[in-house]
């Protein structure tokens, strides 16, 4: 996947530019070596806006970054914002000794090990493409926000409310603010805002764990929410599914739609978010999703109308013998077309 | 053949060849064709049943699906059990239908066998007159199998009265094998058997 997105970029650049907004009117772009340090990156800034370096303090992805990280381990990409705030160096103590202090898995994006912690579905690239975590304030919706604490799991994440933080814009001025968290695509060069769908079951197969299937240890893997976190490798993925989709062999969940089981067969193992099944491609995606519509029309008590290329779902709201499918009446047909009332009454 | 399947194969061949089971000359399998969709397994009848000391030829073929479908395996040696079609050589075992999982390997699937022919599950059965017999006759049951055995896989358990009950219908003008089939059929009873393949 690395090797891929150097090369559509041609050759990887040493220098990027940045832009370090400090507020709404206020942004600095600034071009920085990858190899150089946040703190190097403060002096730039101190120069153009004539503020001591040390009381500058860059935020990205709701933490305040550490002088001593470079921007190589921040893993971010060309054209990237960061944000900023000034503070007087002796209140920012206690937040740089918290760095060291907490060993928790995010605090870890600055030294850059987690390159591709988290996995999302682009639909502009239309792929598979490590993603970003990133952070704004409930609020204002800016990310001038300092996380309270990082979080541990996809839960934290996913789930409001669980994570608050102190927001540093101007419009909240260092409220505690609830903190909504976004992803983003690290392939191409979106809008600030612009977000993408996680996948949560894709993850790095850092341990070099086997998949279930293939017994081949490549990375990412779809890890399955079974007690045993079978993994299975994304090209066994999307056999197995296309597989099953030929068989119909989906389970229709009420909390999970229509979804995949662990191969192994594992119990209380099936795909919680059906983004995942975006990674089988338009086609099959475009079955996937009129099969799951089927299935929940038929296992909800209703119908599908058996005319030649209609085939529409519909839920049936009284208690009749037969009905006339609204898509087909509405439709294309002519009036005086004999078969129609054959065709696209379905009887009960 | 699917890319998956072919390395899954290969591996799983090998897993096979390697395993304990095969230096004790339990399971065996061997390749029949260049693209791995067809294989022969053989499993040794386990000990303490009425399929010690034969061998059991099994066929195997590789759906284009494997691993996330089942192989499809039948016994191509005659057998007597209530789980195995004595006609057909299919098998009824649920691993090989809906509770195949794509963990499963070839070895499992002939250890699986193997248990099959040790613990026989009549209630669920693929040939309903064996397992009948199994049921209500279970002495005459074992020494079927054990005949089938001598006679179809090698197996070291020759039974006089038995030879000589199919000798007597043979030489009426019957098939041996059909003699056999019918003489199984109806608990060994000669006067049952001659009707039953006059009808």
């Amino acid at each position: 996947m690395f090797r891929a997105l150097r090369n559509r970029s041609g050759l990887q650049m040493s220098t990027i530019l940045l832009t370090v907004k400090f507020s709404s009117s206020c942004s600095c772009p600034v071009d920085v070596d990858l190899e150089s340090s946040v703190l190097d990156v403060k002096s730039t800034l101190s120069k153009q806006l004539q503020i001591p370096a040390e009381e500058i303090q860059i935020i990205l992805a709701g933490r305040i970054l550490a002088d001593k990280s470079t921007i190589k381990d921040l893993c971010i990409g060309n054209c990237s914002v960061l944000h900023a705030f000034t503070q007087k160096p002796p209140e920012f103590d206690v937040k740089v000794g918290n760095e060291s202090a907490d060993g928790n898995t995010n605090t870890s994006v600055r030294k850059g090990e987690l390159r591709y912690q988290y996995f999302v579905f682009c639909k502009e690239c239309q792929c598979l493409q490590p993603g970003k975590l990133r952070v704004s304030c409930q609020s204002c919706k800016s990310g001038y926000i300092i996380l309270y604490r990082d979080p541990d799991n996809f839960d934290d994440v996913q789930q409001r409310g669980r994570i608050n933080g102190e927001c540093k814009s101007e419009q909240c001025n260092g409220q505690q603010r609830e903190v909504e968290f976004y992803f983003k695509c690290t392939g191409h060069q979106g809008e600030e805002r612009e977000t993408a769908a996680v996948l949560k079951h894709v993850r790095p197969n850092r341990k070099h764990r086997l998949c279930v299937v293939c017994s081949e240890t490549g990375s990412p893997v779809m890890v399955f929410p079974c007690e045993r976190r079978h993994v299975i490798c994304l090209d066994c993925f999307k056999s197995y599914c296309v597989v099953r989709l030929n068989d119909r062999g989906f389970t229709e969940n009420e909390n999970v739609g229509y979804s995949l089981p662990c191969p192994v067969g594992c119990p209380n193992s099936l795909i919680e978010d059906p983004h995942h099944f975006c990674l089988l491609g338009v086609d099959q995606y475009e079955r996937y999703k009129s099969f799951a519509t089927e299935e929940y029309v038929l296992q909800n008590g209703g119908v599908l109308c058996p005319a030649v290329g209609c085939g529409s779902g519909f839920l049936l709201t009284e208690a009749s013998r037969k009905v006339t499918c609204p898509t087909c009446q509405k439709g294309s047909h002519q009036k005086d077309d004999p078969t129609i009332d054959n065709y696209h009454t379905v009887s009960l | 053949m699917a890319n998956i399947a072919i390395q899954r194969i290969q591996r799983e061949f090998k897993e096979v060849v390697k395993s304990e089971e095969v230096a004790k000359c339990s399971i065996k399998v061997e390749l029949l064709n260049d693209s791995y969709t067809e294989l022969k397994g053989e499993i040794a009848g386990p000990p303490d049943t009425p399929y010690e000391g034969g061998t059991f030829i099994l066929e195997i073929k590789i759906p284009e699906t494997y691993p996330f479908n089942p192989p499809k395996v039948k016994f191509l040696t005659r057998i007597w059990h209530p789980n195995i079609s004595s006609v057909t050589g299919a098998i009824c075992l649920d691993i090989l239908k809906d509770q195949w999982a794509a963990a499963m390997t070839l070895r499992t699937v002939l250890l699986s066998l193997q248990a099959l022919l040790s613990a026989a599950e009549p209630d669920d059965p693929q040939d309903a007159v064996v397992a009948r017999q199994y049921k209500e006759a279970n002495d005459i049951f074992k020494k079927t199998a054990s005949h089938w055995t001598n006679k179809y896989a090698g197996g070291p358990n020759c039974d006089k009265d038995y030879e000589d009950k199919v000798t007597q219908l043979q030489s009426m003008g019957f098939d041996e094998h059909k003699a056999r089939v019918s003489l199984s059929t109806c608990n060994w009873n000669v006067e049952r058997a001659t009707e039953n393949l006059l009808s």
